[in-house]
Order: structure tokens, then sequence, then C-alpha cells
């Protein structure tokens, strides 16, 4: 089962402060899609209100074609997970799995036991005695064992170490193949979860800045590798997102789409093009005037 | 995948009533422990109070279960809306949830108390103690188990609901707001005490303001009624409210 998401002119305030402007996308259910942004970009505020846990201030959110606001039948299809989360910290970890077992309509018993061996997370121990990086663990294991049609993880796993966050990527993947859900990601660890997506969201200052799918966003750029003075020659007059020098090597990374007689001059001056990377479009999107560059 | 669910509001309570079962199970075990120490104080003629011997001990002994529940009904919405939202359940399925572990909470609390009246009554008949009921009730006698159970009842449900106001408040609102609700919030018991005139309420209002109780038709409605509006009170608070982070 899988659910679209369709948003439009998402408004909301917190008192005076208006986290999210008019914000309107769509999204087809059955995909992974990456939500980014700066801190303080909106993205927490536009996933609590797909979640549930807060009503816009304007503009409407329909999931499967419903308001998803204190509607039963669509809030147990929406699994929502934080880092900091919202179990419950004198509850032991058996008490929560017990939970949320209970509550998702798909929780899948047996995959669930398989993650908490795999992340050997104590069952007896109570949510408060964790480490950062056994409740991202805890976090992870509710959001892929809920098998929620949708399901959100905030920077749910920005606490677990390396090899935990890669074998996190790994097994949502599978899980996905397994069963196709619409997965969505938000996060500041691009350049780890970047080859996951399948469509980017950015949101800067609480608009949508971008909606698009990962390859076409990547063909926005390009890395541009060669020695120095060619390189320096082919990218006059492009926007330069960063650039490296190793001896008489040098990789510009610049932004916008090459055309045709560019890849060919590129080509015909001996220059290795390459994609850029989703981080430096990021940086470059949502970079503010006096950031730097 | 899971087997057969459990509607949302019976899963809310079943999950409620089990997250307190110790710290219930906890109080009534001192709570009891206590009230057998006395009992053997008054046996062993270490405690040479007249007044003891002649007025149950019993009867006063609700004070402490009212305040206790009031303190879990504080805690209740702090502590558990945001982990019932974050698995899906809705803050409707949450208000009803609760309000049924509430009413089952103080079913519990009541039959303990209806309990120990025939209790209290064997020990002082062993003893040839005359026992009397110090303050007015809905009974007149410790046969009267419905009625003992109806007004215990009763009011462990508006105390319990009076700390889940307060709890409510706070979490919805900011702490000055909260304060101010905290006050409305005791209206609930403190309107239960009034209308079933019970304990120094009820000595209160009969003895010395000479107001006589209501009908006890009107009065089992009008009971009802408080316990209807400590929950839709609650519901009005929490049917739109944004989930935070905990605060306990």
């Amino acid at each position: 089962m899988t659910l679209s998401i369709e948003v439009k002119q998402l408004q909301l305030k917190y008192g005076s402060f208006t986290a999210l402007h008019d914000v309107s996308f769509q999204l087809e259910g059955g995909k992974i899609y990456g939500l980014l942004g700066r801190n303080g970009s909106g993205k927490t505020s536009l996933l609590s209100i797909l979640a549930s846990y807060r009503e816009q201030s304007k503009g409407s959110v329909a999931i499967g074609g419903e308001a998803p606001f204190e509607n039963a039948g669509i809030m147990e299809q929406v699994c929502f997970i934080q880092e900091s989360g919202y179990m419950n910290d004198a509850s032991r970890v058996k008490d929560v799995l017990k939970l949320a077992a209970s509550c998702w309509p798909n929780w899948d018993a047996d995959y669930a036991s398989r993650l908490i061996k795999h992340y050997e997370l104590p069952l007896k121990k109570k949510v408060t005695s964790l480490s950062r990086g056994m409740k991202s663990a805890l976090g992870v294991t509710l959001g892929l064992a809920s098998r929620a049609p949708i399901t959100i993880f905030d920077e749910a796993y920005l606490g677990m170490d390396a090899p935990s966050r890669y074998s996190f990527y790994e097994e949502l993947l599978n899980d996905y193949m397994e069963t196709p859900r619409t997965f969505l990601l938000s996060t500041h660890l691009i350049e780890e979860v970047g080859t996951l997506f399948e469509e980017v969201l950015i949101l800067d200052q609480g608009r949508l800045i971008l909606h698009e799918e990962t390859e076409t966003l990547r063909a926005r750029g390009a890395a541009i590798t060669g020695s120095s003075e060619s390189v320096d020659r082919f990218v006059e007059g492009l926007t330069v997102l960063g650039e490296q020098k190793l001896g008489k090597t040098k990789s510009v990374t610049v932004y916008g789409e090459l055309t045709d007689e560019m890849r060919k001059r590129a080509q015909a001056e001996g220059l290795e093009l390459g994609p850029v990377s989703l981080q430096d479009l990021f940086v470059h999107m949502t970079k503010k005037r006096g950031d730097g560059q | 995948m899971s087997g057969k669910r459990k509607h949302p509001v019976l899963n809310v309570t079943d999950h409620v009533m089990y997250s307190y079962r110790w710290t219930i199970i906890g109080y009534w075990i001192v709570f009891l422990m206590i009230y057998i120490g006395i009992g053997i104080l008054l046996n062993s003629n270490m405690i040479m109070d007249e007044d003891i011997d002649k007025v149950g001990v019993w009867e006063g002994a609700s004070v402490s279960p009212k305040i206790f529940l009031l303190v879990i009904g504080i805690l209740m919405t702090p502590m558990s809306l945001a982990s019932f939202v974050s698995n899906g359940i809705t803050r409707r399925h949450f208000v009803l949830g609760v309000s049924v572990s509430i009413a089952a909470f103080s079913a519990i609390f009541g039959v303990i108390m209806t309990a120990g009246y025939p209790v209290e009554q064997l020990i002082y008949e062993q003893n040839n103690w005359p026992l009397e009921l110090r303050n007015p009730h809905l009974f007149t006698s410790t046969s009267q188990v419905g009625w003992i159970f109806f007004e215990y009842f009763c009011l462990f449900f508006t105390y319990f609901g009076s700390g889940w106001l307060i709890g409510t408040g706070f979490y919805r609102f900011d702490w000055r707001i909260g304060v101010l609700i905290t006050l409305v919030a005791l209206l609930p018991s403190f309107a239960m005490e009034v209308l079933l005139s019970s304990d120094w309420m009820g000595s209160l209002m009969q003895s010395v303001l000479e107001v006589q109780r209501t009908p006890l038709a009107a009065l089992v409605l009008l009971a009802l009624l408080i316990l209807g509006l400590i929950i839709l009170m609650n519901y009005m608070m929490l049917r739109r409210v944004a989930i935070k982070k905990k605060t306990f």
C-alpha cells in the first residue's frame, strides 16, 4: 500500500513567526524522498504537520486524498521518527516496542526482533538509560518495523555511529525493495544518504525552493577536473561552487547545466566532467549573503 | 504482521493501566501496611486516643488516595500524550482511553475503600468497640456497599480528573495560564465534594451551613454530569494541541 501526499499553500505560524510560507508540492507514493534544509528552515515543522503532530495555520495537506489531522485512518499510516523522539523515558525498551506493536496496523514483529538483535537493543533497560546511539537505533527499529505506508525519519539516525548508520541505510533500502512504501528522510548527512533519494525537496527559510528528481538536480552542476589553466579557462563566466587543487591538477564544481557545446569543448581540452555532489548543490542553493563565497 | 488489533481507545486504556500498575500496587501495599500498623497499635493499646475506638479510622483514609490520584492525573497528559500520538493514536482516542482508565482506577480504588468498611467493622466488633461514622455520607451504614462504592468512585474520579486537567493545562498553555487553569481544574473536585456532601464537606454543609443534601436521583445525575464535564474539558484543551517534547 502506498499513499500520495499533496500539500497546498501550507503555512505555519508560531505566534508572529512564520515557519512555513505557502509551501506546495505533491509526492507520489512508493518513493524515497530527501528533505533538505538548513537549521531552522522548517523541515521538522513540515514533517510534524504531515504526521499530525500539529495543525497548519493555513493551506491544506492531503494524504491518500484525506486530511491527516485527527484522522485515525491516516494517522495510523504515517510513522514519524525523530532523533530525540517522543518515547516515554520512564518506559522500558520492551514496553516501547509493545506499544508500537499494538498501534501500527502493519507492524512486523519478526522484522522488529531481527532489528533488535542486529542493534543489540537491551529490552529490559529504560529508555532514559540508553545511549544516544541506542535511542537512535530504537527509533530506527520502530520506524522500519512499523511498515507504515509513509515512514518519516527526521534526523533519526544522527546519534548512531558510522557503521550503524550505513547498516541502517542498507536496511532501509532492502526493506524498501521488499515492501515498497514512501520514505521521507530529513537529514544533514547529505553525502551519506544522498544516493538513496529518488527525489529531493529543499526548504530554505520556510519556503520550498526546489523539488526535483535527484538525477535532474545533479545535472544542474558539474565537477570539472584537469590542468589548472584549462579548468580556469573553461569555468570563466560560470558559477563556481568550490574548488580543490593538487599540484597542477584542479577540480572545480560549477552550478548550471552544461550545454552539449561546452561538453565537447571540455573533451577537446582534455577535461574530465563528473557529477556534482548533492551537498555542494545544497550548500550553494541555501547559502545566505555573508556566508562566504 | 501483528495479529488482531484492539480498538485504539482500549489500547490506550490498556497501556495506561499497564504503565501505572506497579505504582498503584506499591501505593496500596504501603497504604494498607500503615493501616494494619495502626490496627496493631490500637489492639495493643499503644494509642490511647479515646476518639479512635468510637469512630472509624477507615473513614478518614480516603484523603490519601484522592491526593495520590490527583498527582497521577497531573502526570497523565505530559507523560503519555506524545508517545500515543507518535504511535498514530488520535487525541480523541487518547482522551477517551484515559477516561476509561480513570474510571477503571477509580473503580479499583472504590472497591478497596468499600471493602475496608466491613473489615473495620469486624475488627471493632471483635474488640467490642462501638463504631460510628464521624461525618455524613451517602451511606448511613457500612453494609450499604453500593452507596459506599458510588461515593468513593465519584470522588476518586473527580480528583484524578482534576489532576488530569491541571497537567493538560500546563501542557497546552504556558505556565501563567497553567496556574489559572489549576484553580479552575480543582472546581470539579470541590463541586463533587459539595454535591455528595460527604466527609468533612458534608459535616460543614449539614451541621454548620444547614444545607440539605440533593435528592439521590438528582445527585447521581449531577455527579455523572461532573464526570462528563471533566472529560469534555480535557478534550477541548487537547483536541488541537501541538505535540511537544517531553516536559518531564
